[in-house]
């Protein structure tokens, strides 16, 4: 056993000493609290549960499931690990979750049922405003493994798997580390891309709002396999919430150790900053995107050169988008050939897709990549 | 809130170490001081960080998200991204012009509400979307943001 998995593992059990005395046999009761969400009242029945919570249970916030013709949605779950959850939540109706007498049995479950949940398993569920759940659920396991080997062993894993960019351009995931790694010139920068501008696009802040510590632990593993030490995170000017559960998040992991100097006792160093767009779809398109990291006019660059040659500051830059990241930790918890069971010939993996419009339930629905 | 010069100068040292990486998040925190971008401000950002002013004035109109004109007392953004605009957004948007009298982008003649589109506030699952000084409310319609608007726009 490798120290990083050690160290983790000592991690993991402080964080069940810290949950567990006020958690233990008692029901949970989960809001379901995103941007979305919180435009239809989710707050308020936060608040309002907050105020009347019923002797022998807690109260925590998750990000929406995704379910979003459904929300605001209230996940209930009892000591023995049963769930339920409610849906079309209304502060009149709380009364009868709290009591858990009359509560309606959740509808449309094959929403869910349909879907294969790889990226956004637990989002919904997992606490993500505390890294402790995270932790206690097998988070940050694919770090450790990653900090176990060799930058080379994650690139060849990752190239194994067949992730390539979700951000819409479908270049090779581990190609793009291993280009800015071959430059032997620091300092290299990582950038994550979160300026999701694309109009009926609402998939990375899904993912930031709901599992914040799954896109930190992707950033860190790319950041270890492509050498750098400075990660960007560029949110959306107008993913509030995003932006402040990732500060959130990102407070927390520097305080656990996960980032900062000799990350799990490997050596490796990573520093983070958050940085906010200013709107327009522009923003999400890479050089366009360092152009505003550098104080520019929000225009795109000429390529060549690629930003894995000359990117921020015309350093060696790697950019990768929120939902690349976030499926990287699963590819090095559950290796590449678990990954790569569902999709196409060349694009494995599942792929989140946003609905929205004139349709009937719209939300977010994660299926194999290739799903028609 | 920042009002003179010397503030704001101090502030800009304090916060914002000099270089030119700085320049946007230092203009949102203008934008989030005084609701827009003073022409005053921005020149003391431009030499604070060691920026031609002219630099500091061209990236900050490219910004959709950054104002550089005043507001109104309340802010009332109408999402017009594709969901919400099939959705009963641009119903919204038209009877929210009509009975402010003004056409979007613009503040009514007394300074109370400015009325602006917002190109995409990316909860289309939601659609539409309306916000009214930064609180968003979604599956808005027109009747559902009438009560919402009587107080603060006088409609």
């Amino acid at each position: 056993m490798s120290t990083a998995t050690d160290i983790l593992s000592a991690m993991r059990e402080v964080a069940h000493t810290r949950m567990d005395p006020m958690r233990r046999d008692k029901t949970r009761i989960t809001i379901q609290v995103g941007h979305c969400s919180q435009s239809i009242g989710a707050t308020q029945i936060f608040f309002s549960v907050a105020e009347a919570l019923p002797a022998n249970s807690y109260l925590t916030i998750a990000g929406c499931n995704g379910a979003c013709y459904d929300g605001p949605q209230v996940l209930v779950t009892n000591p023995l690990g049963g769930q339920r959850l409610y849906t079309n939540v209304t502060i009149a109706g709380l009364r009868d979750i709290l009591d858990e007498a009359k509560g309606e049995i959740p509808g449309n479950s094959d929403f869910m049922s349909n879907q294969n949940r790889v990226v956004l398993q637990g989002c919904g569920d997992i606490e993500a405003t505390e890294i402790d759940d995270y932790l206690a659920r097998g988070g940050y396991e694919g770090l450790a493994k990653a900090l176990s080997g060799t930058p080379e062993d994650v690139i060849e894993e990752v190239r194994q798997s067949g992730l390539r960019g979700r951000g819409g351009a479908y270049f090779p995931a581990a190609l793009k580390w291993q280009g800015a790694r071959a430059i032997n010139t620091g300092p290299r920068y990582l950038v994550v891309n979160c300026e999701e501008g694309e109009p009926g696009l609402f998939k990375d802040r899904h993912i930031m709002e709901g599992l914040p510590h799954r896109l930190l632990e992707g950033m860190l593993i790319a950041a270890y396999a492509a050498g750098t030490s400075e990660a960007y995170i560029y949110i959306n000017a107008e993913a509030e919430l995003s932006a402040s559960r990732m500060e959130v998040a990102v407070e927390q992991a520097y305080e656990q150790g996960l980032l900062g100097k000799d990350i799990l006792g490997s050596g490796f160093d990573l520093e983070v900053t958050i940085m906010r767009g200013a709107g327009g779809y522009v923003c999400g398109e890479e050089t366009t995107m360092l152009n505003t990291m550098e104080g520019d006019r929000r225009e795109p660059r000429l390529r060549p050169p690629f930003p894995t040659e000359a990117g921020l500051w015309s350093r060696p830059t790697v950019i990768n988008n929120a939902e690349t990241l976030s499926s990287v930790p699963i590819i090095m918890q559950h290796g590449a050939a678990a990954f790569a069971e569902v999709g196409t010939d060349d694009a494995k993996g599942t792929k989140i897709m946003s609905l929205s419009g004139s349709v009937r339930r719209p939300g977010l629905a994660e299926v194999p990549m290739g799903t028609t | 809130m920042t009002t003179d010069r010397n503030t704001l100068r101090a502030t800009l040292r304090q916060k914002f170490p000099r270089n030119r990486g700085q320049l946007l998040p230092a203009l949102h925190f203008l934008h989030e001081e005084f609701g827009y971008l003073p022409d005053w401000a921005m020149e003391l950002t431009g030499w604070h960080l060691g920026i031609p002013i002219s630099e500091v004035y061209g990236a900050a109109t490219s910004y959709t998200e950054l104002r550089t004109v005043k507001p109104g007392r309340h802010i009332v953004r109408v999402c017009t991204g594709l969901s919400c605009w099939i959705s009963g957004g641009r119903e919204i948007l038209e009877k929210l012009q009509s009975e402010l009298r003004i056409s979007a982008p613009a503040t009514t003649p007394d300074d109370r509400v400015t009325l602006e589109e917002a190109p995409c506030t990316f909860m289309c699952g939601m659609a539409p979307v309306v916000e009214l000084d930064g609180a968003y409310t979604g599956r808005a319609s027109v009747d559902s943001i009438q009560g919402m608007f009587s107080e603060v726009a006088g409609i």
